[in-house]
C-alpha cells in the first residue's frame, strides 16, 4: 500500500491515462491516479485532451450507403449468379 | 432462409459499418461506396466460407485490405503525378496536410487529419474502437490478432492519436 502514495512515475500515468479515460482502471490504480492528477495540472490537460478525442470519435457518424448502392449490391449477385438466389 | 436471403440480411446489417469504415479509412465517400460494393460481392462468393454469425469481423478484415489497396494506389498516382514537383506529394489521404491547408478550423478536421497520419494498423484499431464501436474481440478477429495485442495496440494507436493532435494543435500541457 506504501506504493500507492507514492507519487506515480509519469510513464506510470501515461500508460494508464487511456485506461483511466476508460473507466477500467482497478480501484487501487483509480485512486493512485486520481491523486497524482489533482496535483499535476499537466495530466489534468492530458485527461482532458484524451477525453475531447474520445468524445469527438465517438461522435462522428459517417453517412449511411446510399440506398441506391444497396440495390446494386444485390442486383450484382443476382446478376452473377441468377441460379444462386432461389439456394 | 436461401443464400440469397441470407446475404440480403447481412448486407443490410452491416452495410453502414463496412461503408463507414471504408469512409474512416480513405476519406473518399465515392471510392468508399466502391469498395462496399467489392466487399459484399466479395462476401457472396465466400459465402460457403464465412460463418453467418461472425460475417462483421470478416467484412471488416476485408474491406481493411481493400481500403490499403486504394491508398497504396492513391500514393503510387499521387508520386507519379508529382515527380516532377519535389515537395507536393502528399501521405495516404486526399484531404489536404496542414501546411498546405489554409482553413483547417475545428478540432474534428484537426483529429481527423491527426488520425489519416497515423500507422498502420494503429489507425484500423482506432477506427474500429472508436468510431466503429467493436468489441475488443471482434477488433481481434477482424485483424488477425490476439487479443491482448489488440489492447495494446488500442492504447498505442490512441497515444499516438493524443500525440499527433496536440502537435497539431500546437497543444502545450500547462
Amino acid at each position: 500500500m506504501s506504493l500507492h502514495n507514492d507519487r506515480p512515475s509519469d510513464d506510470w500515468m501515461d500508460a494508464h491515462i487511456e485506461a483511466y479515460v476508460d473507466g477500467a482502471l482497478s480501484p487501487d490504480d483509480q485512486a493512485r491516479f486520481e491523486a497524482a492528477l489533482h496535483a499535476d495540472p499537466t495530466w489534468q490537460d492530458e485527461v482532458k485532451h484524451a477525453r475531447s478525442i474520445r468524445a469527438s470519435l465517438r461522435s462522428q457518424r459517417p453517412p449511411p450507403l446510399p440506398a441506391d448502392l444497396t440495390d446494386a449490391i444485390l442486383k450484382r449477385v443476382c446478376v452473377s449468379a441468377p441460379s444462386q438466389k432461389e439456394e | 432462409m436461401t443464400a440469397f436471403e441470407q446475404f440480403e440480411q447481412q448486407v443490410h446489417d452491416h452495410k453502414n459499418q463496412v461503408y463507414g469504415f471504408a469512409c474512416s479509412l480513405l476519406r473518399d465517400e465515392v471510392t468508399a461506396q466502391d469498395v462496399t460494393q467489392d466487399v459484399f460481392i466479395t462476401l457472396w462468393e465466400h459465402r460457403e466460407d464465412v460463418d453467418y454469425d461472425r460475417a462483421l469481423p470478416w467484412l471488416m478484415r476485408v474491406t481493411r485490405n481493400a481500403c490499403i489497396d486504394q491508398l497504396r494506389r492513391r500514393q503510387t498516382r499521387q508520386k507519379t503525378m508529382t515527380v516532377d514537383t519535389e515537395g507536393l506529394s502528399r501521405a495516404e489521404s486526399e484531404r489536404p496536410l496542414p501546411d498546405t491547408c489554409t482553413e483547417v478550423s475545428d478540432f474534428e478536421d484537426h483529429l481527423n487529419a491527426a488520425l489519416d497520419q497515423i500507422d498502420e494498423p494503429y489507425r484500423s484499431v482506432v477506427v474500429l474502437r472508436e468510431i466503429q464501436e467493436l468489441k475488443y474481440q471482434e477488433i481481434a478477429d477482424a485483424l488477425d490478432m490476439p487479443l491482448n495485442t489488440v489492447k495494446v495496440y488500442i492504447h498505442r494507436g490512441r497515444k499516438k492519436l493524443r500525440t499527433q493532435l496536440s502537435n497539431r494543435l500546437d497543444y502545450v500541457p500547462a
